[in-house]
């Protein structure tokens, strides 16, 4: 089964970014496969940080259903707690997406409530 | 529990603190501790107390260590814990924890010795992270002091002493720090056996300590840490591959490629900065770069001087030439590719091959790259990873571009040109490329590059004009198409070919001009689904898991023996996905060539949605499939190969044709009606002086009226034009001159006809319920109930396109049922007509009259209508009466012809006058013969009638005149001059009110003549109180048997009522009994009767007996002892 993007966020409050859009996607991308193992090896959703690239890490989480939250973050800061309660609230939100009869499930999440709520848990518990 | 084996080293060394343990033992005793025997004795006793010593002073070692290591312990935790006081340094309480540490390890407790480590790992990390949050300790600017050795792990001795004394001297880098703290886990961890969680912290910590030393502002030279981590690497990996054997790494790869890949890729990053990469190679600015970074490497430590291999000499030769760094970069990339792909990382294997690739590109070696970057963007284009795909793509067209692939990358750069990732420059940048291929002169003429639409533009919608898509032949089709292009700029586009598919569907309904022209009803409008591409559709189209709980249970005792969810859709999601879509392989797209195009040329393609409209003429019938949509720019076509949902048009040709319908649901006869005459042309044009002959009908009359026009619609039912209509008529022919009307338009126009009321129509016996038969050349129609007559008219029509006459059959029907009925007032005689209205119409009934068409002057006809105008209404009936009166002796028969003027009530004025409605009758033996008269009187002695006591009934039969001409038939007898007719009288009772005691028929002999009398006295019993009507008296010829009628009958009558002249036979007498029972059937019968040799019974015609006392009733009361009464209520 192939990994579709279906919702992309740029969370960083700092829009000068010392990496490229489209080099961030590659480091993404690429850490799916470490995702793809990790998944099979435990037991809890999130999976913390599953990759890194440079000062750059990728940390996951995964639902049931196989949908991917992958946050890339350059500040080693982060709690692991925060992180996770980022990723439930997101996964939370997604779940309200699936319930939206009109979402067709791995769809393009189009919706702005979910966009707004993805933002408002960044900033809770990412940009402190 | 620690081995006391282990100890004895122990105690051996620390002499003194085991002479600690054992005065501490003694002196809070003070007692003596163990007894030994001589141990050369050989008595159980020796070898016990020996054993027993031996297990006390183990104990007691134990118990000696833990009291030591707790206390000390406690004291390295007293020590933290002032971490936060002023003047404490990590690093002493570094070297107070690794101590405890090697406590553990020399105790063979190498996970106790490694949790030591951890923790002061975990402790220096937690310092980091606080500093970096600006909770900064100042024993860690220590750490911070500018990086000038970056000669990587050393894993190879148990303890780096060296750095060890650094440390202790507090004058360790943060990364000779994290070098010593590894390399002791490695080592405990190596003892542990477990090398691949080495490599799974090896790489942890590169990552680590890249981050720590930016997050602590550390002073890197460019390339130090590249240099730093890719020693690491391969020193972490040389380790493990020390410890361990082929298999054992080749099955753990999946440890260790991370470390393969970040070595790779720190290789690849120095190449770079050290100008290894470009194709003049390396500038003296480059040349100093790397002689400062092997600087720093310091010397190659004397532990792995001897190895050929080692991290350092790989390093030194990797950094040292152009080729040697291309080796070593190609070794690695392959290696960790390689791996990757065995292990099924296809994604991390795409991202290295992409660098390989960029690597190639930089060597000028683009046939190289360009297998790499093919595999990465198929693999970015299957998960629709957008910013990748846009990146690869760009790689891939330069290396198309490269390669002369002209095609490949036109085509790759027509898919760039349309991609939103890109800046608004680089897209006009790929269009412009695609333009400038394109207005190169081509080398070989008519040689045409052929890529697919998609990228550059797309089909949106298509709309037809006219909007059904049927067109008939010679007729103008437009397909309106919106494109909406892809391109950054607008684009002049040489020619816009649409090529059509024909086909000839014959014996097709479905394909007739009938069907095609009323059915195929749509709003022209065809949507094309707009592309997902290059985001595919694969995962969505993917059914769902069909997943069932499975149980299996024992057979014997119904327990539990295995369960499991069942996938029963394996073979639908296991399936092999089909291979990367043909999106990048221009070569599948064919170019049709078909004899039928829709060509538009010239055409500016402005970004964004363009309409483009195709005109075309139709010329053969059939139907026309869009098959391919090319757009030519120069020598480049953009082909889109497949148009779906499909798109037809229909071209269809059709004949000439006139249909005639009644614009009501019926025609109603007698008045005007009006019928819609439509003629479809089909190819046939009609030309000034076409005209309609038709040929009248006798009995239909076309009415011409001044004013009608004709209409004329295109076959889309669209109005073009109307025109008056001129009609002539002649005594047989109607020319009605069509207006001029092009090839396949309808012209309509109303006209008015009559159907002229129905001649004459002859009423059955003046008994029977007289019915209006229209007799008719025609067939006609007679329904029963209240269904009208109706009448076929046909008319043939001459049409100006064919040689033959078309006729049409027009169904008018007579809006009136008429019935008459003869009523006698003794010899008085009256004639009742009924018209019933049976259509919707309401109707104005005037000018009634009845004539005796036989004409004779005695008889008059003396109307009791009063009013000359009578409406009638749908659905209802009028009644019209006549008196008949006559001087001399009556006619047998009156021939009567009725007739009434009538007139829709709705209209006011008609134009021509209307025929009357007619209706003729036949009154036979009218004249009234006999007078019965019945009457009952109560018994004698009363004065009313009782139930159950019997009265008598009187009935008096009397002649009205002398011998007629209707007497005379085989009843008649004559005898002196005197004649006398056989007559049976019966009395019946239908209701059932009276019994009638003893005999209630009989025959009598009747003389013919005025005023003669007969009475019969019979006994009736009133069964009811109350006012009785008198029962029935009837009055029958009654015939000798020779009868001359005999042979009027046929055969079925003689067999229908064999029965009953068998049963009749058997009593000649007609007597009382019999005739009772039978009453009503020989009433009904006894006219059937004739051909049987006995005596007959003719019912008299209801106009010559008159009965005077019918409706007479006569008051029965109760009789006294009767209490019952009889109610009913209904």
């Amino acid at each position: 089964i192939s990994d579709v993007p279906i919702y992309e966020a740029d969370l960083s409050v700092v829009k000068k970014k010392d990496i490229s859009e489209h080099l961030s996607q590659f480091i993404l991308h690429q850490s799916l496969d470490t995702v793809d193992e990790l998944v099979w090896r435990s037991s809890h959703m999130y999976l913390k940080t599953i990759d890194s690239f440079n000062n750059y890490s990728v940390s996951a989480y995964c639902t049931p259903g196989h949908i991917k939250f992958l946050l890339l973050y350059k500040n080693k800061n982060y709690i692991n707690d925060n992180l996770r309660s980022f990723f439930e609230i997101v996964h939370e939100n997604y779940i309200r997406v699936l319930l939206n009869p009109l979402y067709e499930p791995n769809g393009i999440i189009i919706s702005s409530l979910f966009d707004q709520n993805v933002h408002l848990a960044a900033k809770k518990f990412l940009h402190q | 529990m620690p081995r006391l084996g282990g100890r004895n080293v122990l105690m051996k060394r620390g002499e003194r603190e085991k002479e600690k343990v054992s005065r501490l033992e003694l002196g809070s005793r003070g007692i003596k501790c163990v007894v030994l025997s001589d141990p050369l004795k050989d008595s159980s006793r020796t070898q016990e107390s020996w054993n027993a010593f031996l297990t006390k002073l183990r104990t007691l070692l134990l118990m000696s260590f833990t009291k030591n290591l707790g206390k000390f312990e406690d004291d390295m935790r007293t020590l933290r814990e002032k971490r936060t006081e002023p003047g404490w340094s990590f690093c002493e309480y570094f070297m107070v924890q690794e101590e405890l540490a090697f406590v553990f390890e020399m105790l063979q407790q190498f996970e106790d010795a490694l949790v030591q480590y951890d923790e002061l790992d975990a402790l220096f990390s937690q310092y980091v992270v606080n500093f970096g949050a600006g909770d900064g300790a100042n024993w860690l600017t220590f750490f911070c002091q500018p990086v000038k050795s970056w000669n990587g792990l050393i894993l190879r001795k148990p303890i780096d002493m060296e750095k060890r004394e650094s440390i202790q001297r507090r004058e360790a880098t943060l990364l000779d720090l994290r070098s010593y703290l590894f390399s002791r886990q490695c080592t405990l961890l190596l003892f542990l056996q477990r090398p691949w969680e080495v490599a799974q912290r090896a790489l942890e910590l590169l990552h680590n300590c890249v981050q720590e030393l930016k997050l602590l502002e550390v002073s890197v030279p460019p390339g130090a840490l590249d240099c730093w981590v890719f020693l690491s690497c391969l020193e972490v990996l040389q380790r493990i591959e020390g410890c361990c054997d082929r298999t054992q790494i080749d099955s753990n790869i999946a440890h260790t490629v991370g470390l393969w890949s970040y070595a790779t890729e720190k290789l690849k990053s120095l190449g770079y900065l050290c100008g290894l990469v470009s194709e003049k190679g390396p500038n003296s600015e480059d040349l100093n770069r790397t002689v400062d970074l092997l600087a720093g490497l310091g010397a190659e430590r004397p532990e792995t001087a001897n190895t050929a291999q080692s991290p350092y000499k790989k390093l030194k030769e990797a950094l040292s030439s152009v080729e040697a760094f291309e080796k070593h970069y190609l070794d690695l990339s392959h290696a960790t590719i390689e791996m990757y792909t065995s292990i099924g990382r296809i994604r991390s294997a795409k991202f290295v091959g992409k660098d390989l690739a960029e690597f190639y590109m930089r060597k000028k070696a683009p046939q190289k790259a360009e297998i790499y970057l093919q595999g990465a963007l198929k693999n970015y284009l299957a998960e629709g990873w957008a910013l990748p795909i846009t990146h690869t793509r760009k790689q891939l067209a330069e290396c198309q571009k490269h390669l002369g692939q002209i095609e490949n990358y036109l085509q790759t750069s027509s898919l760039l040109a349309s991609d939103h990732h890109l800046t608004e420059e680089e897209r006009k940048h790929f269009c412009q490329e695609i333009l400038d291929f394109a207005s190169q002169p081509s080398d070989s003429p008519g040689h045409k590059i052929v890529l697919p639409m998609q990228s550059f533009a797309q089909l949106r919608d298509l709309h037809f004009d006219p909007s059904n898509a049927v067109v008939h032949v010679g007729g103008v089709l437009c397909i309106e198409i919106t494109m909406y292009s892809q391109m950054p700029v607008p684009v002049h586009v040489e020619q816009i070919v649409v090529n059509v598919h024909f086909s000839i569907e014959k014996n097709s309904y479905r394909k007739t001009a009938e069907w095609l022209t009323k059915h195929k009803m749509s709003n022209g409008i065809i949507n094309f689904p707009p592309e997902t591409a290059p985001f595919p559709v694969s995962q969505n189209s993917l059914p769902a898991l069909e997943l069932y709980e499975m149980f299996e249970r024992s057979p014997s005792d119904n327990s539990l023996n295995t369960t499991g969810i069942i996938c029963r859709n394996v073979h639908m999601l296991l399936r092999r996905q089909e291979s990367s879509s043909s999106l990048e392989m221009p070569s599948g797209v064919a170019l049709e060539e078909g004899a039928h195009v829709l060509r538009c040329s010239h055409v500016t393609l402005e970004p964004g949605a363009n309409q483009i409209t195709f005109r075309t003429q139709a010329k053969e019938p059939g139907t026309y499939t869009l098959r391919q949509l090319c757009a030519s720019v120069g020598s480049v076509w953009f082909v889109l190969p497949h148009i779906y949902p499909i798109v037809q048009y229909d071209v269809y040709s059709q004949e000439p044709q006139l249909h005639v319908e009644p614009l009501a649901d019926s025609l109603l006869a007698g008045i005007p009606q009006r019928v819609k005459f439509t003629v479809t042309t089909g190819h046939y044009t009609i030309k000034n002086g076409d005209s309609l002959q038709l040929s009248n009908a006798e009995a239909m009359l076309i009415l011409c009226q001044a004013e009608s026009r004709a209409m004329v619609y295109s076959n889309t039912r669209e109005q073009s034009s109307d025109a008056a209509l001129r009609i002539q008529s002649s005594d047989k022919v109607t020319s009605i001159s069509l207006p001029v009307a092009p090839a396949y338009h309808v012209i309509e126009f109303e006209l008015e006809v009559l159907s002229l009321p129905s001649a004459p129509a002859l009423g059955g016996e003046s008994d029977m319920l007289g019915m209006a038969e229209p007799h008719r050349k025609h067939k006609d129609k007679q329904k029963t109930g209240h269904c009208m007559v109706t009448t076929d008219h046909k008319v043939s029509i001459d049409c100006p396109w064919s040689i033959y006459s078309t006729v049409i059959a027009l169904t008018f029907s007579v809006p009136f049922r008429t019935t008459h009925a003869l009523l006698s007032s003794g010899t008085r005689k009256y004639v009742q007509v009924c018209v019933q209205n049976l259509s919707e119409l309401d109707f104005q009934l005037s000018d009634s009259y009845l004539v005796d068409t036989s004409d004779s002057t005695d008889l008059q006809l003396v109307p009791l209508n009063t009013q000359s105008q009578q409406p009638i209404y749908s659905k209802q009936s009028v009644f019209f009466v006549w008196e008949l009166k006559w001087t001399e002796e009556p006619p047998p028969s009156l021939h009567c012809r009725f007739s009434v003027g009538f007139s829709p009530a709705s209209e006011e004025q008609l134009s021509i006058s209307l025929k009357p409605y007619t209706y003729e009758f036949k009154v036979e033996n009218f004249f009234t013969l006999y007078n019965v008269k019945a009457e009952i009187f109560p018994p004698s002695g009363m004065e009313y009638c009782r139930t159950g006591s019997l009265c008598s009934l009187e009935v008096s039969i009397t002649r009205l005149s002398d011998l007629l001409e209707v007497d005379k038939d085989e009843a008649l007898t004559e005898s002196d001059e005197h004649f006398s007719t056989k007559l049976m009288y019966e009395v019946v009772d239908n209701s059932s009110n009276w019994a009638v005691c003893g005999k209630s028929c009989g025959v009598i002999s009747m003389p013919v003549a005025a005023r003669a009398t007969h009475r019969v006295h019979m006994e009736v019993m009133p069964l009811f109180a109350g006012y009785l009507p008198l029962p029935d008296v009837r009055l029958f010829k009654y015939l000798p048997h020779h009868s001359a009628h005999s042979s009027q009958l046929d055969a079925d009558s003689w067999i229908e009522n064999d029965s009953l002249s068998v049963d009749k036979h058997g009593d000649d007498q007609p007597d009382s009994s019999s005739l009772k029972s039978r009453g009503s059937v020989h009433s009904a019968c006894s006219s059937e009767h004739k051909g049987l040799p006995m005596p007959r019974l003719q019912a008299l015609p209801a106009g010559q007996v008159f009965n005077s006392s019918s409706g007479t009733q006569v008051l029965v009361i109760p009789s006294q002892d009767d209490h019952v009464l009889e109610v009913s209520v209904t």
